[in-house]
């Protein structure tokens, strides 16, 4: 269908579209046209990526000169390649109704070498860092450089093929998925990576993992020549500041620094090895360095293992510091740092300190300046080139050190040091030494807007949306940024197709809840395995448990064992449960359809903020009803949230409590969101803790949640809550016509236009 | 002795029946007794297993060692055993009488019921072989062995749904629980269900029970060994050294591993494609404590369970992927069978007719032809020709190159605007047509009656259909088989068809109903003369 928006022609590749939709289209132009940011929720299974892709796409068309790119952002491949086929299918009916089968538009996706690499022999092992090792080895420019004399030396055809002749033809415009680009690459003996990375340049969609945008160390490389007139979607972006945290922290324990330390020394004996043969490199690299040329040699974008992580500026423009020009000093200088860090490592209690008072301590002990620590990571990194090191990825210990030493040296802000050991709390001492726990050292980010900054900074327009972003004022202050436009849209629906309730109390009238007191009652474990027993017992098909951590779910499951429970789980439906290796839940996951689907049901034990909460969708059968066991409350006691909090009180003003409660929603919408995918889904969401029930929990969940919230549905017993559940079951289960959600839940060209007009009227009575 | 051919189980002497001597034969399908005597002919007797409903046996303490076998008509039939060797050697040879017997009549019940099953099943899901069945077996014109033997092919409805078999019930270990004996032992009450569930379950286990049953341990001990084992003990780490089941908990991660690879070939899995950058070490905040909170014992049992499921779910694929590949193998063949048979059957249609099967336009040069069936005179030359050739593939070149040649006969075919006036001519209402009554021969005749017609019909049809395909028969046997179809179809004639007319006629219908059945069924006779004198020339 095709409509207006304000001025704007939106080509919709559906027929009928969803009132929130256009909602969320009218929202989004609202805030493209003020050039600013937005934060959008609206609920799963809404269809949020076919409107954000035909409304920025037709504002692309219709104004070129105010927007020239969509970067969208997504978590996951299969997520990404979902996005594509949207894209495609838009583009597709785009050239239909415009008759222009020609259409100018170019979209595709990136992803890792791992995933899109053809050549044989290097996409024979499937792990993401040997591919990318085997592929440098083939693909550096110093590689290349020696098989021009050299011919024994391998070189990857595709890419040579691509080097030679792929660059200057573009590719035809389309919209190219990571299947289509790799068969591109067949077809024209092309490296689809590089093919992809090189497109990226005039492609006016361009679809990609958070990681290209958000992490220091690769967005340098794969985003820096994205133009300002871009619009940047991060989907999926209720957690988002937890992986901007993430990309700019580090973590050294004593297996790593031990790896540094042998990285160093093979340094040093290649380094003795090229003085001996070669001993002009060294100079002409020493020379270089003197000069403040920071990179004489054109960086190959081939070349990308080692990136910077920001840095000011002003670092750039300085030369690198006297006292670790030469390489041999280089290395003295960093085997004493190393040492350093070592010896901070043998502690006995946990210690926490920031920045600026480890740089005072390394100064006094060991008599290390601020000014050379800064420039550790470009020195290595000209090293590396200068010794034409092929295998960068095994001196990887090392330049998470040398980051280290660069970001420690760099931010005095938003950053804390700790120094703990991992068991906090345990009794360490009954151990032997050998099987003691080492110390570990995290520099922790505290501020998550530190690696989002360059990108709002950066881009005209940023759009965070999400199913569950509530409460949506917190955002912009954890991610530090202006809002424009921030807006929660509702879902509307022909029927109550959630049914929301909080059990806050077994048969026996014991509150149920997972507050830490109370967890180990054996009552409330109990009340718990109840509820689940009873709801498998009337719930069809699959049934979904998040507990709020591993540790939990493992002593319940081990106490319901012992109480019979499970037994009587298993007279009703199959039980699988999420465990912390990756293979055996894939396994179990794929039982779970399994037996969703033939029919005999099952119930699925998982963990909030575990993978399966994350990334699967428990759509129609698949999970019928969510039991949130528990509120999924972040483990308060580590060190190193209790350091964000603090943080977050002294820099931005939020309360500890707020924050936590705010941590522990957002997963528990999470959870339950993973339920509904879709209108005609349905699903039901129990909540099974009394303290759900208090006002500042239950505002807390979306708003397309709390809706269908009543009152009365606060405060159940268990036997209560599985009787609501069956009535409402049997209502559901009724076919649902197309001709009753039409108007209500629905809309076609026609209602859209009746809308339009209305809206219109109202405001020009508005302005009389 | 007819006891020769088949195979003889135990061979029991001093047996008595009716206090006479004699000796009792146990074979593979049924059971039988002779008197033992040195002048006469011996009384014998025997039963088939399938007659056998029960069998009984005498108490523990009575004098007489007796065994009893009830038939389903309820008479039943008492051997004593009398050995002279004792009561311990009699019990013996009872023993071995009745197990053997244990286990010989249960397959033959099952194989009994099965079949009936599948004749009701037949007749539900097939409203006109019901019609006939009534027709024919309750109208007591054939017996109903005859009737299943004759008019219906079982295997060509044999149900093409492939008949689902039942996987392990995830409960069933909830239900094995043990009972306190009393002082402190338990005891565990298992079914063969139960038995079974396990086995299925436990791959591993399976294989122990048949490494130790029978020949290390008996099954009694097996199971008990099982129990106190670690399938029913929390934590799997500290197993006795002695447990024999010790390396089963220790291949269990092996196995999931190998299930895994199996099963997940999607090289997306699911879980590790979330991370689309495998983050380096020592980058992000790694949680070195994650994998060691957790107990061991408790991520044993939740492995455990893991694996439990999943062989609960896979018990039933693997028994229906067997069954699949068996299924599919006996289709495989019966098609074949049943091809041959078409293309037989296309051989005897007249050649018109199977022009028409290739997609040609249906030239009827014979209306009645059609209408009733091929009349023997007009077949006779292919026929003839079968019998001649007795070659049918020379008759399928022949029958080809028939084919090939045939072209449409154009000079006979009307003009068109001709045909057109006559097929205005001849629609209803027109001029033709209009003396034409045969829209209110629904409203004139009673429900009743249509009915009756057409149940009439449809076992006509059945009938008559079972019967030219019958023809021509090869050898004797299926000559007996289309005198008997020849004569139930005459008998038919005689009894509904006429008696319908009769009816008919009594109500002073105009129209004679009657006359295309009639027609049918004389010139489906007709073809059985001509068939008998041309044998009797051949």
């Amino acid at each position: 269908m095709k409509f207006l928006i304000d001025d704007l022609v939106v080509y919709f590749p559906y027929d009928y579209i969803y009132p929130e939709q256009y909602s969320y289209m009218r929202e989004l132009k609202m805030t493209l046209d003020a050039e600013g940011h937005g934060a959008i929720e609206m609920p799963s299974g809404t269809g949020k990526t076919i409107t954000l892709l035909s409304l920025i796409v037709a504002y692309i068309l219709q104004y070129p000169e105010k927007l020239i790119k969509l970067v969208y952002c997504s978590r996951t491949v299969p997520e990404i390649e979902k996005t594509v086929g949207e894209l495609k299918r838009l583009i597709e009916f785009y050239k239909k109704e415009t008759n222009q089968p020609d259409l100018k538009f170019l979209g595709l996706s990136l992803s890792s070498r791992k995933n899109l690499c053809i050549n044989p022999e290097v996409n024979k092992t499937n792990i993401g860092k040997e591919v990318d090792n085997k592929c440098m080895n083939l693909t550096a420019s110093f590689i290349r450089e020696k098989a021009k004399s050299d011919k024994t030396i391998k070189l990857c055809s595709f890419y040579e093929q691509f080097e030679s002749e792929g660059q200057d033809s573009l590719i035809p415009s389309g919209v190219y998925n990571l299947d289509d680009l790799k068969q591109m690459g067949q077809r024209k003996n092309w490296c689809p990576y590089f093919l992809a990375r090189y497109t990226m340049q005039h492609a006016n969609v361009i679809i990609y993992s958070y990681h290209y945008l958000l992490d220091p160390k690769i967005a340098e490389i794969v985003s820096k020549d994205l133009p300002k007139q871009t619009v940047i979607v991060f989907d999926e972006a209720h957690n988002i500041d937890n992986v901007c945290i993430d990309s700019m922290s580090l973590s050294l324990n004593k297996r790593l620094l031990q790896k540094a330390g042998e990285n160093l020394e093979t340094l040093n004996t290649h380094i003795k090895k090229l003085k001996e043969h070669d001993e002009e490199k060294l100079k002409n690299e020493y020379k270089r360095l003197v000069d403040g040329l920071k990179e004489a040699q054109v960086i190959r974008e081939t070349d990308m293992a080692l990136a910077n992580p920001i840095l000011p500026k002003d670092i750039l423009d300085e030369a690198v510091p006297g006292n670790i020009r030469k390489a041999e000093h280089f290395i003295i200088f960093m085997k004493r740092f190393l040492e350093y860090v070592k010896t901070r490592l043998r502690i006995s209690h946990k210690v926490q300190e920031s920045p600026p008072s480890f740089l005072n301590d390394i100064f006094s002990k060991v008599c290390i300046d601020r000014k050379p620590l800064r420039f550790c990571f470009e020195r290595l990194r000209s090293l590396l080139k200068s010794l034409e090191v092929a295998d960068v990825q095994n001196y990887s210990a090392l330049v998470v050190l040398a980051n280290f030493a660069t970001m420690v040296s760099t931010y005095t802000q938003g950053f804390t040091i700790i120094i703990e050991l991992p068991d906090d709390g345990r009794p360490v001492t009954s151990l032997s030494s050998v099987n003691a726990p080492s110390p570990v050292l995290y520099f922790a980010c505290l501020d998550a807007s530190i690696a989002i900054k360059p990108v709002f900074d950066r881009f005209k327009s940023v759009i965070i949306t999400s199913g569950t972003l509530s409460p949506l004022e917190i955002y912009p202050k954890l991610l530090d940024f202006r809002a424009a436009n921030m807006v929660s849209l509702p879902m509307t629906l022909a029927r109550p197709v959630i049914c929301p309730m909080i059990v806050g109390r077994g048969n026996d009238q014991v509150s149920i809840s997972s507050r830490y007191e109370t967890r180990d009652d054996i009552a409330v474990i109990r009340n718990y395995g109840l509820l689940v027993v009873e709801m498998s017992n009337k719930v069809p098909d699959g049934i979904v448990c998040f507990f709020t951590s591993y540790s939990y779910m493992e002593s319940t499951v081990s106490n319901w064992y012992v109480q019979g429970i499970i037994e009587q789980i298993l007279k009703n439906k199959l039980l699988f449960v999420e465990t912390q290796d990756s293979m055996e839940t894939s396994l179990a996951l794929y039982n779970y359809t399994k037996a969703c689907e033939n029919g005999r049901g099952a119930v699925l034990l998982a963990v909030a903020r575990g993978k399966v909460s994350e990334g699967i969708d428990f759509d129609n059968h698949l999970g019928r009803c969510i039991i949130m066991i528990g509120i999924p409350y972040v483990y308060t006691l580590s060190s190193i949230l209790r350091a964000r909090m603090d943080f977050l009180r002294e820099m931005y003003n939020i309360n500890e409590s707020d924050f936590l409660t705010f941590d522990a929603m957002r997963h528990a919408a999470q959870c339950v969101g993973r339920a509904l995918r879709g209108k005609n889904d349905y699903g039901i969401m129990c909540f099974a803790d009394k303290r759900y029930a208090k006002a500042d929990k239950r505002e807390k969940l979306p708003k397309w949640i709390r809706e269908y919230l009543n009152d009365a549905d606060c405060n159940l017993s268990i036997e209560e809550a599985v009787s609501k559940a069956r009535k409402w079951l049997k209502q559901m289960a009724q076919p649902l016509t197309h001709k009753e959600q039409l108007g209500v839940s629905l809309l076609n060209e026609e209602l859209l236009e009746q809308i339009r007009l209305k809206s219109l009227n109202h405001d020009q009575r508005m302005e009389h | 002795m007819s006891g020769n051919r088949e195979e003889i189980i135990h061979q029991i002497e001093n047996v008595r029946y009716k206090k006479m001597d004699g000796t009792l034969y146990v074979m593979s399908e049924r059971i039988s007794w002779m008197q033992k005597c040195k002048t006469g002919t011996p009384i014998s007797i025997s039963h088939n297993y399938v007659d056998i409903k029960t069998q009984k046996i005498s108490s523990e303490g009575k004098v007489k060692v007796q065994l009893q076998v009830v038939l389903h008509d309820d008479t039943s039939i008492t051997f004593h055993f009398a050995n002279p060797g004792g009561p311990d050697s009699q019990v013996k040879d009872r023993n071995k009488v009745k197990d053997e017997l244990a286990i010989l009549l249960p397959k033959f019940t099952q194989k009994i019921s099965a079949e009936l099953e599948e004749k009701k099943r037949i007749l539900v899901e097939n409203p006109h072989i019901y019609q006939l069945y009534n027709d024919l077996v309750v109208g007591q014109m054939i017996s109903a062995e005859d009737f299943w033997k004759n008019f219906v092919n079982i295997s060509d409805y044999k149900s093409t749904t492939k008949s689902q078999l039942t996987g392990v019930s995830q409960g069933f270990m909830a239900n094995i629980c043990p009972k306190s004996d009393g002082t402190n032992g338990l005891v565990y009450n298992l079914s063969y269900d139960d038995k079974e569930s396990i086995l299925k379950t436990y791959p591993a286990v399976k294989l122990k029970y048949v490494q130790n049953v029978p020949s290390k341990m008996s099954e009694k001990d097996f199971w008990t060994k099982f129990f106190q084992s670690f399938y029913f003990r929390k934590d799997q780490i500290n197993l006795a050294a002695d447990d024999i089941f010790k390396d089963c908990a220790l291949k269990l991660d092996d196995e999931l591993k190998s299930k895994a690879q199996v099963t997940l070939t999607d090289p997306v899995d699911i879980i590790d494609s979330q991370k689309v950058l495998s983050n380096e070490d020592g980058f992000g905040l790694t949680d070195f404590s994650a994998s060691k909170t957790s107990n061991l014992s408790h991520q044993n049992l939740i492995k455990r369970y893991n694996y439990y499921s999943m062989r609960v779910l896979s018990s039933m694929e693997e028994t229906s992927m067997k069954d699949d590949n068996k299924l599919s193998k006996n289709t495989g063949g019966s098609n074949k069978i049943r091809l041959l048979d078409e293309e037989i059957k296309d051989l005897e249609e007249d050649e018109e007719a199977s022009g028409a099967l290739r997609g040609a336009a249906l030239s009827l040069k014979h209306v009645d032809r059609y209408f009733y069936a091929p009349k023997a005179a007009e077949k006779e030359s292919i026929t003839s020709k079968l019998l001649k050739s007795k070659n049918p593939k020379d008759l399928c070149e022949r029958t080809l190159q028939d084919l090939q040649n045939w072209s449409i006969n154009v000079k006979k075919v009307s003009n068109p605007t001709l045909a057109i006036s006559i097929l205005a001519d001849l629609s209803p209402g027109s001029q033709l047509m209009q003396t034409n009554n045969v829209q209110n021969l629904r409203d004139e005749i009673q429900k009743s009656y249509q009915d009756e017609i057409k149940s009439v019909y449809i076992s006509s049809c059945e009938m008559l259909k079972t019967y030219h395909s019958m023809f021509p028969p090869k050898n004797t046997e299926q000559e007996m088989k289309l005198k008997l179809t020849r004569d139930t179809l005459e008998a038919f004639y005689q009894q509904k068809v006429i008696a319908l007319r009769e009816q008919l006629i009594k109500e002073n219908f105009t129209w004679n109903l009657t006359v295309h059945l009639e027609n049918m069924f004389k010139i489906a006779l007709m073809k059985y003369n001509t068939w008998k004198t041309k044998q009797g020339t051949v």
